[in-house]
């Protein structure tokens, strides 16, 4: 009776003791996976920033989320628990088919062809099921997408009356994604009934094989009783193998996803290290063309040229291909044919990185992001000083609008910039811009959002910021091109006129001309 | 309202479903009590303790016989399951949905509504279908409890009772889980959060040369994480430790005490089984209840967190119940003709700032011009999207002398209709980002795109949409209504000269003197048009310039 105190308490102790390997197991484990994952998140990011506009825009917010992040976490499942998991449910499961050969040899045989039997059934089934799991998912993005995008402009859908419409809209995707659920839900209720079934018979036959190795004489009844415990016991390693071949599956899926971003290479040229000219600039477009696809082309054969120190203003109707002239200076498209020189050097050749360090642009929509304004200035860079934010807002005039905010630097933004107004969004990228007291200014509408007083006051900065520096001033209204030196009209990607201002304003032919007496400027102001 | 009360009411929405459903997963728990129960006279028949009138392949045939209509059960008790777990948590989708789209904006982050959409509902959902479950598991351990008592009392009573203080205990430690729980989510939203803001600007990130500064702060939400999850993983494998114990504890307890009681012959090898076979459902079925009830405090806090979108006394929308096939039939809304809107004493500043404007008095005439203007800040916006109903406001608009009450419900169409500074259009066809459901037998939209100078633009197809053409099409999308008050916010700032003078003649062609308009602007284009010009200061009027 002692020797049975002894397997008992050995019995606790062990069970004891694999718990606490289990929880460093699962430590390590963990800490390698989200390590790994991690890094792996970086290096996507990294790629993703330098790839360029038209690969990015294949992306909607929702699905970079989902990929960078979501799948990743697929992955780290895979990371920290496929190998160990893998290997100690095969180890087991040998160890109970050996028992089990130790018993009597039927036996054994006989369960080593109903585990792999299971295995392979479990393991189909749960093939099938895949394709419906990831129709369901799909619908589901895009309903998650719908309903984000809408309730982003809920004013607007209600304050046009459009809110019934949008429900209805909502009704016809249940109505769309309920039987694909339905058809990924009920597959995986058929791996249980799969697995019910195949335990059953498994039981069953572990039952009557024992049953007549008993009646024979072959085994006592303990073995018996043995041979169906260790049957039961088979579930837990055919379940966990089959759970893990299911995250092997989802980690092979998220990797694929995570290639084919990857696999997106930015068109930039791999060997363009020269440094980008100190001083001033002259920016020389020779025959420019883009083309996004072989129909449409957004620039066609432009050429002009910006002399050091001296501003062009680039006007034309919204959609004629403005901002995509400056997109391609900043080289977020390689032009289809044509070259674009910086002091006789084509641009391509410069180190990316310097370029844009050396040109600011000031965009039509300002990106801000959650964060105090401070952050959004910066942009995180701790190098940058509040002395240096407070110079640049002295240099730009904006100190009062600055001092009326009551938490100054400190002061709350909200996601998307969802609490600032459209001015004031405008204000917040002109200081981007200066703090990097750039070579080259690219100010495309960068005003049109201010009041007038506002705009004024700026304008008259920005003057006397860029009058010793390249200029490239896109506008719709005609005040803002008073001080270019040189007027490029453009029209659906080409240029229609090109000249000097003064020689442009005195010709009366000149579409200029036209423009200005239609936009009642009359050249006295000028 | 209490979580309880929601649960309740989301149990009444389909009752017979529900019933059903409920009546089939009870035999799906239940089922499992035979096989124990046949496993034990398999036992004593081979050992010879029991002469039952069925074979031994008899009680394999009905092994057999038990698991195939477990089997069928499932299938049924899985549709039934699948439809009503989904009716449940589309119809919390549904009112949320619903609910947002009428009430002004205020705070709805995309990852805050998500998480609403996503979480907070499934939570729901599953709350309500695990009702099921723990009353079918529970009945399964009683009913075990019972048959093991006729066998042994004081073997039942010595396994089972310290197994229930263990489990007891373990719940208690499952508060500091689902704290852990919480932070390592808060955790995993800041990074998903911050990777979608920088992705959806990376074209700034690049032009601000500010890579390596984003990446460095994401760098540090990743490591937040890590350490976060690291902690609750590994306090949960502690909890799952303790639970299976309880199971390798509890088969320990009973071969010890089964020994001796099978040597004087009290206990068979039969009953041994069957005690070990009902060891894991009994284990299981505390263990489930633990999770339950962890669960269901998880789902008081989707709960509240989806109560603060309603106010207060009106959250039982949440719950209210709908069809999820159709909408309830539309009434055709009157509104009076607008003679005079006034505004009198209107407030309203952003919570925590000072920014929006105060004590507005104002009054616009039917067929009249008026136009906003002043400084950035100067609360121009803000008027506007409080005339819109967007934002609310203290203080009373007045349509024909008598207050509005819902202005966000009043100030849609036929009383009015909006364009905001930005526009959102959506991912659909221009035109019908223009009608949203303003059908073409009314005829508005030829005359809105004209308006809007879209005609051309309508039939592209597979071309971005410019800035411009974007605030075109929510002037478009406006026009495309018939309203007694147009309001438009900035509607020129991204227009070319030519394109905005040519939108404004037709717009005063079509409109001018014949509707009420309120234009926030400085446009020179609409002040020389304006009867009325209101300057704006601080959020106060400083001016009022009739012409």
């Amino acid at each position: 009776m002692s020797d049975l105190y002894v397997w008992a308490v050995l019995f606790m102790v062990v069970s004891l003791a694999t718990q606490g390997l289990l929880i460093a197991v699962q430590y390590f484990g963990e800490s390698v996976g989200w390590g790994a994952t991690n890094r792996l998140r970086i290096t996507l990011l990294r790629h993703f920033f330098s790839l360029d506009l038209a690969q990015r825009k294949k992306y909607s917010t929702g699905e970079l989320i989902e990929r960078i992040d979501g799948d990743l976490n697929a992955l780290q499942n895979f990371f920290s628990q496929f190998v160990i998991k893998l290997v100690g449910n095969a180890l087991l499961m040998i160890g109970i088919l050996v028992a089990l050969f130790m018993i009597d040899w039927r036996i054994g045989s006989g369960l080593t062809i109903f585990t792999i039997g299971a295995l392979f059934m479990i393991d189909r089934i749960r093939a099938s099921a895949i394709p419906y799991a990831n129709q369901a998912r799909q619908i589901n993005g895009q309903f998650y997408g719908f309903i984000t995008e809408r309730l982003q402009g809920a004013d607007e859908i209600r304050s046009n009356g459009a809110s019934r419409y949008t429900l209805k809209q909502f009704i016809q995707w249940i109505a769309k994604y309920y039987p694909a659920l339905k058809r990924a839900e009920i597959r995986n209720y058929s791996m249980w009934m799969t697995s019910i079934a195949v335990f059953t018979i498994g039981n069953i036959f572990s039952l009557s094989i024992g049953a007549y190795l008993y009646k024979s004489g072959a085994i006592s009844l303990g073995s018996v009783f043995l041979i169906v415990q260790f049957t039961e016991l088979m579930m837990v390693p055919i379940e966990q193998i089959r759970r893990e071949m299911e995250d092997l599956q989802k980690a092979d899926a998220s990797i694929l996803r995570i290639q084919e971003l990857l696999a997106h290479k930015s068109s930039q040229p791999s060997v363009s290290t020269k440094p980008f000219p100190e001083g001033p600039c002259d920016i020389v477009f020779k025959n420019v063309s883009l083309y996004y696809n072989e129909q449409t082309p957004a620039l066609r054969d432009v050429s002009f040229a910006v002399k050091r120190n001296t501003t062009l203003a680039i006007i034309g109707q919204s959609g004629s291909g403005k901002t995509t002239l400056t997109n391609v200076l900043l080289r977020f498209y390689l032009p289809t044919a044509g070259s674009i020189c910086i002091n006789e050097t084509n641009i391509e050749s410069f180190a990316l990185q310097d370029m844009r360090e050396k040109i600011g642009i000031v965009t039509q929509d300002v990106h801000l992001f959650a964060g105090t304004l401070r952050e959004n200035l910066t942009f995180y860079n701790s190098s940058i000083t509040d002395e240096d934010l407070i110079e640049t807002m002295t240099a730009l005039r904006v100190l009062p609008w600055f001092h009326g905010l009551t938490n100054g630097l400190d002061t709350t933004i909200e996601g998307l910039g969802r609490n600032v107004s459209a001015g004031e969004a405008q204000l917040i990228a002109m200081i981007r811009v200066f703090l990097k007291r750039p070579e080259i200014i690219v100010l495309d509408e960068a005003t049109a959002r201010m009041d007038p007083e506002t705009e004024h006051i700026v304008k008259q900065a920005i003057q006397a910021l860029v009058s010793e520096r390249t200029c490239l001033i896109i506008a719709h209204r005609l005040e803002t091109i008073q001080h270019a030196d040189a007027i490029l009209i453009l029209e659906s990607g080409k240029v229609v006129e090109y000249g000097a201002f003064q020689a442009l304003a005195a010709d009366c032919s000149s579409m200029l001309t036209d423009l200005l007496q239609k936009g009642g400027v009359s050249l006295e102001n000028v | 309202m209490k979580t309880y009360k929601y649960i309740y009411q989301l149990m009444a929405y389909r009752p017979f479903l529900y019933a059903l459903n409920g009546l089939l997963w009870l035999l799906i728990h239940l089922l499992p009590l035979l096989p124990g129960i046949i496993l034990q006279s398999f036992f004593d028949q081979l050992s010879g303790h029991s002469s039952t009138v069925i074979s031994t392949t008899g009680l394999l045939a009905l092994l057999a016989a038990i698991a195939l209509s477990r089997i069928v059960i499932i299938y049924f008790g899985g549709l039934t399951d699948i439809l009503h777990r989904f009716s449940i948590s589309t119809i919390i989708r549904r009112n949320l949905f619903a609910h947002l789209l009428h009430k002004p904006s205020a705070t709805t982050q995309a990852g805050e509504v998500i998480i609403h959409f996503r979480e907070d509902a499934e939570q729901a959902e599953s709350a309500v279908s695990w009702v099921l479950d723990v009353i079918g598991k529970f009945l399964f351990a009683i009913g075990a409890f019972v048959v093991l008592l006729n066998i042994s009392v004081s073997m039942t009573l010595l396994v089972f009772i310290p197994l229930v203080v263990i489990v007891m205990i373990a719940n208690k430690v499952s508060y500091k889980v689902e704290e852990n729980r919480e932070r390592s989510k808060e955790a995993s939203t800041a990074v998903a959060n911050t990777i979608g803001e920088f992705t959806s600007i990376a074209q700034s990130v690049n032009l601000a040369n500010a890579e390596p500064y984003v990446i460095e702060k994401i760098t540090a939400l990743n490591e937040q994480r890590k350490q976060r999850m690291l902690k609750d993983r590994v306090l949960t494998q502690a909890l799952d430790a303790i639970f299976s114990n309880t199971v390798s504890l509890g088969t320990g307890l009973i071969l010890l005490l089964a020994a001796s009681a099978i040597r004087n012959g009290t206990f068979t090898i039969g009953d041994l089984s069957l005690f070990i076979y009902y060891l894991a459902f009994i284990t299981e079925f505390t263990d489930f209840f633990g999770m339950f009830l962890a669960h269901y405090r998880q789902t008081a806090v989707s709960f509240s967190r989806m109560e603060k979108l309603f106010q207060k006394g009106m959250e039982k929308e949440l719950v209210e119940h709908h069809s999820l096939s159709e909408l309830p039939a539309e009434q055709k809304r009157e509104v009076e003709p607008l003679e005079t809107l006034t505004l009198h004493n209107l407030s309203y500043v952003y919570p925590g700032t000072e920014k929006g404007f105060r004590n507005i008095e104002l009054t616009i005439d039917r067929g009249s011009l008026t136009v906003i203007t002043g400084v950035i800040g100067s609360g121009k916006s803000t008027l506007l999207k409080a005339l819109a109903g967007v934002l609310p406001y203290e203080g009373e608009i007045r349509w024909n002398g008598r207050a509005v009450t819902d202005a966000s419900a009043f100030f849609t169409p036929p009383a009015s209709a909006y364009t905001p500074q930005i526009p959102t259009v959506f991912q659909q066809s221009l035109q019908e980002n223009i009608q949203l459901g303003v059908y073409e037998e009314e005829n508005t939209l030829d005359r809105s795109l004209h308006i809007a100078v879209l005609q051309d633009d309508v039939h592209r197809k597979g071309t971005q949409l410019s800035g411009g053409q974007k605030q075109r099409t929510a002037i478009a999308r406006m026009f495309a209504r018939e309203a007694e008050l147009y309001l438009m916010d900035d509607i020129g700032s991204a227009l070319d000269i030519e394109t905005e003078q040519k939108m404004w003649e037709r717009i005063a062609h079509e409109f001018l003197h014949k509707k009420t308009m309120i234009i926030a602007s400085h446009s020179q284009e609409c002040l020389r048009r304006a009867d009325q010009i209101v300057v704006m200061k601080d959020g106060q009027i400083v001016d009022i310039i009739k012409q």
